[in-house]
């Protein structure tokens, strides 16, 4: 191959890669929509689902995914009888959502695929269209279409081919070429394109319409005149195949790197924080070495150095915000799956999408669709009761399911929602001891229960269905949750309904950290989950029956634990006389520390790729000076550590205090 | 395809040299764009102005198919002769 066309296969590719990102936004966009579609639904809505399918069309006929693009244009002709006044009909919108679905297969599948692919949901398109539209068919109009592609078209990676395959699919095409410019072949330039066409179209658009085909198009003139009609057709059914599409070698090259894409406005921030850097830098390191070391000197560069590290933190905000992408691409999957699932189980349910404006780490936001799709999943088979049993209970007949995503610090909050039946301890309870988990006669508290319905294949559903049951659920999500540094929980309450809780990092990378003492050694404590740090008051400390320490701080009791035998460490004399309150999946715990040190950004590092994971430990990072320090895994921190010991040096006080 | 088609054009120029009969195979051409199709087009022009004749043996469903689509299927065909 030609160097010429390796580039134009990789050009080719890093287009198709937009076109796929674009396309699958797109669909998740239309699938949104699609479900809003009724007989009161705005005419804007109409026209955004229009330019969400016409973009699909123009990026797929361009791609020569023939199959792909007769579909969007007869999901377009339909939408476009809605745009005319005709009423949608369920019937259309089960249409349009069945192409939705087809559209994103095609997406993945060889642009050879066959057009019958997509025959039958065309003809549920046109029948659904008839029905809808019988009044408001567009009359049958003729154009005089000229095409002249400038020479270098071809090596633009555009075939004029695609282009008049468009065309055809909007109704019934005459085509001319005229091969009159070309050179004889010893002077034939065999990249550039000498042709020319004039078309004459009969379709049910408007000119405006044709020239929206060709927009994407630079280097192609293009001339459409109104045209008198030369055959009558009783449809504008393509009067040719637009099945143009070469086999193997012209299939769009699809995969590579993943990508984000970034809104401008990011990349003018940081443009513009990168600039400011720049200037900083200079303002630093353009002293002249030869002047005196004076105060004036000394004030100067201390500011310039804060205002440096005011930069680089903020270009490191920038930089993760461009990871960013709202939790909406997630959310917006939601609506279809609740209102196929509800049908499918005959319950009536409402899903509500709230915050889908927040923002997570893509990484994040790719691994979190198919918990989410776990936990709804759940509601609306084992959480919504079926309308009788719900009106008996005096609830609503229809069931509801919340989906909400929030910012709390340095963490993102999303919670599912749903007003059925809630957690059935007592069931729960049976199942566990079936199953041999529990002893017929044990005690379980909230959270115990709580961790059971998280083990693995547990399920208390007594029928196997399609939509849930099997038993992998939760310790799924709780499993994907955790890997993801993430935690979940569960609020039930009994005939009223269940929320389960994520929290989850913005980011996987980067922590806000508090460095502490204790041990000898400096650690790291994620400064979201510090509650707050006191003085250690020794009399507040209290002996567990001998077994352990509690610290009592404004009426609540804390578990005190002793990180020092947890990990291995000897804690110093004197020491752990401050104490870290810290929030730990829900409980709090307090953390005897020798010195609560310096607040920084780490850049956390896994451990288990170069040691192995430590249970209470979320990994390493290595700091300013060079020492590495571990950074505390909070949120496990209580079954990882052990109780502080009676014998604890702040206990032996305690013991000492309580004997006269 | 484009970027590819010098190696075709010499071979049709010297089909074309020897004039009279030339017969082309095309069972094997697996992906050809508007490029392709026109250099075809532009040697049976020349071919046929010069008084010789194009006969194809076989043609692959791809190309006859491209061709139709750019209105080519005559300029480059004309009849076609199969086996």
């Amino acid at each position: 191959m030609s160097s010429e066309g390796g580039r134009l296969q990789r050009l080719q590719a890093q287009v198709f890669g937009t076109f796929e990102d674009e396309t699958t936004e797109g669909l998740e966009r239309l699938e949104h929509k699609l479900l809003l579609l009724d007989a009161g639904a705005p005419r804007e809505l109409v026209d955004e689902l229009f330019r969400v399918v016409h973009t699909i069309k123009g990026g797929a006929g361009s791609f020569g995914l023939a199959a792909m693009a007769e579909l969007a244009h007869a999901m377009e002709a339909h939408l476009d009888g809605l745009r005319r006044g005709a009423a949608p009909t369920p019937e259309g919108v089960a249409a349009l959502l069945e192409g939705s679905d087809l559209l994103r297969q095609l997406l993945r599948a060889p642009a050879d695929t066959p057009r019958e692919t997509t025959a039958g949901v065309r003809e549920r398109l046109a029948h659904a269209s008839s029905g809808e539209a019988a009044d408001h068919a567009t009359p049958l109009v003729g154009f005089d279409v000229t095409l002249r592609p400038e020479a270098g078209l071809l090596r633009d990676g555009v075939d004029p081919a695609l282009l008049i395959d468009q065309l055809a699919a909007l109704g019934s095409l005459v085509i001319r070429p005229d091969l009159s410019a070309a050179p004889a072949l010893d002077h034939l330039d065999p990249d550039a394109l000498f042709l020319r066409w004039e078309l004459h179209l009969e379709a049910r658009t408007d000119a405006s319409a044709i020239e929206g085909l060709f927009a994407w198009v630079d280097g192609c003139a293009l001339e459409v005149r109104p045209a008198p009609l030369i055959e009558r057709s009783p449809t504008a059914a393509p009067a040719r195949s637009t099945g143009a599409s070469p086999s193997g070698s012209s299939a769009p090259p699809g995969g590579g790197e993943a990508s984000v894409r970034v809104p401008i406005g990011k990349l003018d921030d940081l443009m513009n924080l990168v600039g400011e850097l720049v200037i900083a830098g200079s303002s630093l390191g353009g002293g002249d070495d030869d002047q005196p070391d004076t105060p004036e000197r000394r004030a100067r560069a201390r500011e310039a150095t804060a205002r440096l590290s005011r930069l680089t933190r903020a270009l490191h905000d920038s930089v993760l915000r461009m990871r960013s992408l709202p939790v909406a691409l997630v959310f917006n999957r939601f609506p279809r799956l609740v209102h196929d699932l509800s049908r499918r189980l005959s319950k009536e349910v409402t899903l509500e999408l709230r915050g889908e404006g927040t923002e997570l780490d893509k990484t994040v936001l790719e691994r979190l669709g198919e918990p989410l799709v776990h936990l709804v999943r759940n509601s609306l088979d084992h959480g919504i009761e079926p309308r009788d049993q719900r009106v008996a209970a005096g609830k609503p007949p229809n069931g509801t399911i919340v989906m909400a995503a929030r910012q709390a610090g340095s963490e993102v909050v999303i919670t599912v929602s749903d007003d059925g039946r809630g957690l059935d301890p007592p069931r729960i309870f049976a199942r566990a001891v079936e199953r041999g988990l529990v002893a017929a006669d044990a005690q379980l508290s909230a959270s115990e229960m709580q961790r059971l319905v998280m083990a693995p294949g547990f399920s208390t559903a007594t029928v196997v269905s399609e939509v849930s049951g099997r038993g992998v659920g939760m310790d799924v999500v709780a499993s994907t949750i955790k890997a993801l540094g993430g935690e979940l929980s569960l609020q039930s309450t009994p005939g009223q309904g269940l929320t389960v809780t994520l929290r989850l990092p913005t980011t996987l990378a980067i922590i806000e950290g508090q460095l502490v003492r204790f041990g000898g050694r400096v650690w790291v404590l994620p400064l979201a989950l510090i509650a707050e740090c006191v003085p250690l008051e020794p009399s507040a400390l209290v002996s567990l029956c001998g077994h352990g320490l509690l610290y009592r701080l404004r009426g609540q009791a804390l578990p005190v634990l002793d990180p020092c035998v947890g990990f291995g460490v000897r804690a110093q004399a004197g020491g752990g006389r401050l104490v870290m309150v810290l929030d730990a999946g829900g409980d709090r715990v307090a953390l005897l520390v020798d010195e609560v040190m310096a607040r920084q950004q780490i850049v956390a590092k896994s451990l288990e790729p170069n040691l192995r994971a430590v249970d209470g430990l979320a990994g390493a990072t290595v700091l300013g000076d060079g020492t590495i320090a571990f950074i505390l895994d909070v949120a496990r921190l209580r079954r990882a550590l052990p109780l502080a010991s009676p014998d604890h040096p702040t206990a032996r006080e305690v013991r000492a205090r309580e004997q006269p | 395809m484009v970027g590819q088609l010098g190696e075709a054009r010499r071979c049709l120029i010297e089909a074309l040299c020897s004039g009279g009969l030339v017969e082309l195979d095309a069972a094997e051409v697996s992906g050809v764009d508007a490029a392709g199709v026109q250099l075809l087009a532009v040697f049976r022009r020349d071919l046929l102005g010069g008084g010789g004749t194009l006969e194809w043996i076989e043609v692959a469903p791809s190309l006859r198919e491209r061709a139709r689509s750019l209105g080519l299927e005559a300029a480059v065909f004309g009849e076609v002769k199969g086996r």
